[in-house]
């Protein structure tokens, strides 16, 4: 079983894909079933145009199908990714998460049938001196929460891709003044004391009407 | 790594069973509704124990059950009290549910009190707002159905979202309010068993020791009490449940329907037993850490813990839970805006002519194209459910004052309700964009006050209570006291 894993999403050498920068060829023969309109609509359809242009001087619809069904059985099995992944947080530097937490999102690569787990490294420097794995798994997404005042970083690879790492993404906590908190603490709890007065006088006020 | 605990058989089976179960009750308590009064308003004479019930069941929704998590997750210990202080506006909802029944015995909907108490330019702004909060509430409701399903079955967020909806708007179509209350029943000793027992299980299984070490080492902000944002989220938090209840139809086809002497106890012990329900929802969310346990997406993170912590029983546990909360809410907001859109644009606005029964079989299409409606705008998953139903916050938060100085006060007047609703939603969505989601509601809520005391004092009315009488039978009598 682990052998067919291993041919099912086997990487095809390097060089094979290797004027397209930063892309890493994957071989899955699932994808035949399981995104059929995939490889059609993406660079398959690009190679069908080009055999029929190329080859024909007029338009013939058996040469079309030939390179449709040449294509699928081809190249349909191929899929394309980065071999970082994208790393991105819905926080930065700049826009600081002033509750404390944020959430880091890295889309998978679509259309693979066991797509790779991802490793999310954070540390507390842009250099990752030191650093503790966050998340391990195949989500795409995770949120950190509770976090206190202070720079964290983080960087993203694929399991199976050593020395691949992402673009590393800072994100600072930086939490709202406790002044300003208590500021609106406070308007609540008058706002909250007002609206409660109203009601419990009038009620009061009103049993004290109807029982006289 | 998080799997589908549920295979996607075992949720289909699930949905399909209570679907069965909720559509063949609406259908059976429907039977013989041909009265608009007896559809909307369940006659007018519901008992104590429903009562109760149904109140304790909508106000356990998506907030108690999906979003108490969630912030408990994101804002620590204050989010979870915040939440359970959620309670104190059906607590104080109950005088003045009392007060709505004695000063509107042929009442229908919130908007008819707006309507008759401020006149027409308030009651028009009191609509927006009260038709936006219904539609952000379906929409979150609709997106709970979806994400719980999508998060503990792997199966698509869309299906899920699709099917609860769907199965919500047909046993409503069915049955009516009578239909959504008998439901809610069933639903409440449901959902209070099962957060019950998940409580007792998360913390048998865990540990209080664990879940405190973990926090403190990795998310030690979780656990201040001094946390900003959790500190302003707190009275926020409290003042969003009360507007939601003072102003929403929800609650006031309720107070409306519920038999005489019967609101004022029934709000009162629904909101001091649902106190309790977000404590202990909310608190199964903070063990996430200590079982390092990934949290994609926030409002998911209450399925996800009871899933992973109790596996295939606790996922079904879970989906049974959220599913009844989530029903017991949608029909209700479903009958509920549907009565909205019904008396108070239909035959207010579009036409005034129209007979009973042909309101009650308008009130069918209502209630159909708001399921549409929900459908459409919930198929795109917007944002997390926190963020989509406390946009509504600084709108549903600036009724506060109008409603309650308008039920108590004489002196309250249109200008001071108009634009306090106006100026406080626009200030407080302000804040919600500047600050953050967690003060929207706050800052909505004490513009709105200074409007209305200040016009209160510059331009005092002498409101007649009488005014509201419209539509009373005759037997009914005597308004309320109370006045300033």
């Amino acid at each position: 079983m682990a052998r067919f894993q291993a041919i099912r999403t086997g990487r095809l050498p390097i060089h094979f894909f290797a004027c397209i920068p930063g892309k890493t060829p994957r071989f899955s023969t699932r994808t035949w079933f399981t995104a059929p309109t995939s490889w059609f609509t993406t660079r398959t359809s690009w190679f069908c145009l080009f055999f029929v242009r190329l080859k024909a001087g007029k338009f013939r619809a058996s040469r079309l199908l030939f390179s449709l069904l040449f294509s699928f059985i081809a190249f349909g099995p191929i899929r394309l990714f980065a071999a970082a992944p994208v790393l991105e947080a819905n926080a930065s530097l700049d826009a600081p998460a002033t509750a404390g937490y944020f959430t880091l999102t890295w889309p998978m690569p679509e259309d693979v049938a066991t797509p790779p787990d991802i490793i999310i490294e954070e540390s507390r420097t842009a250099d990752f001196a030191e650093t503790r794995v966050v998340y391990r798994g195949p989500d795409e997404a995770t949120t950190r929460s509770g976090l206190r005042n202070g720079d964290y970083f983080y960087r993203a690879r694929f399991a199976d891709e050593a020395g691949a790492w992402s673009a590393v993404v800072p994100v600072r906590v930086s939490h709202h003044s406790l002044s300003r908190a208590l500021s609106f603490m406070g308007l609540g709890f008058a706002v909250f004391l007002s609206v409660a007065g109203i009601i419990l006088f009038g009620w009061l006020r009103e049993d004290r009407g109807g029982r006289s | 790594m998080n799997e589908a605990i549920l295979s996607p058989t075992m949720a289909g089976i699930l949905l399909a069973v209570f679907s069965v179960i909720w559509i063949f009750l609406g259908w059976l308590w429907g039977r013989g509704q041909d009265q608009l009064d007896e559809y909307v308003l369940a006659g007018r004479r519901v008992g104590m124990a429903l009562a109760t019930a149904t109140t304790m069941a909508t106000w356990v929704t998506t907030s108690t059950t999906m979003v108490a998590p969630q912030v408990a997750y994101q804002l620590g210990v204050w989010g979870i009290i915040g939440y359970s202080l959620g309670s104190v506006g059906l607590i104080f909802f109950a005088p003045m549910a009392a007060r709505i029944r004695r000063l509107m015995p042929g009442g229908f909907t919130s908007g008819d009190f707006v309507r008759l108490r401020y006149g027409k330019a308030a009651w028009r702004i009191f609509l927006f707002i009260s038709l936006l909060y219904g539609a952000g509430w379906l929409v979150s409701l609709a997106m709970a159905g979806g994400v719980l399903i999508h998060a503990l079955s792997g199966l698509d967020y869309r299906l899920g979202m699709s099917v609860i909806l769907g199965i919500c708007v047909l046993y409503t179509l069915l049955g009516g309010l009578r239909a959504v209350i008998g439901t809610d029943f069933i639903q409440t000793i449901v959902i209070v068993t099962g957060v019950a027992v998940l409580g007792y299980l998360t913390l048998s299984k865990i540990g209080i020791k664990d879940m405190h070490a973990t926090l403190v080492s990795e998310r030690p902000e979780l656990l201040s009490l001094l946390m900003p944002a959790a500190v302003m989220f707190l009275f926020n938090n409290l003042l969003f449940g009360m507007g939601e209840i003072f102003h929403s139809n929800v609650w006031w086809s309720r107070a409306f329907a519920f038999g005489k002497g019967v609101g004022f106890k029934a709000f009162l012990l629904a909101g001091v037993c649902w106190g309790p329900i977000p404590i202990a929802a909310g608190f199964i969310a903070l063990s996430a850490p200590a079982m390092d346990l990934n949290v994609p997406s926030a409002d998911m993170v209450g399925p996800l813990v009871a899933a992973n912590l109790l596996g295939q029983t606790g996922a079904i546990v879970v989906f049974i839970i959220v599913f009844s909360a989530l029903a017991s809410s949608l029909d209700s907001l479903l009958a509920a805006t549907s009565d909205l859109v019904l008396t108070d644009i239909y035959h207010k606005h579009i036409k005034p002519e129209a007979r009973p029964a042909e309101l009650r079989k308008v009130s069918l299409y209502v209630t159909l194209l708001l399921g549409v409606l929900t459908w459409l705008v919930s198929l795109p998953r917007i944002d997390t459910l926190a963020t989509v139903l406390y946009f509504t916050g600084a709108a549903v938060a600036s009724t506060i004052w109008p409603i309650a100085a308008g039920l108590y006060w004489r002196r309250a007047n249109a200008w001071g309700a108009a634009l306090g609703m106006a100026l406080g939603t626009s200030i407080g969505l302000v804040a919600y964009f500047t600050i953050g989601f967690y003060v929207a509601a706050l800052v909505g809520a004490a513009v709105s006050m200074v409007c209305v005391l200040v016009c209160t004092w510059l331009w005092p009315e002498n409101f007649d209570w009488d005014t509201l009488r419209e539509g009373a039978p005759d037997a009914e009598t005597g308004a309320g006291e109370a006045g300033a």
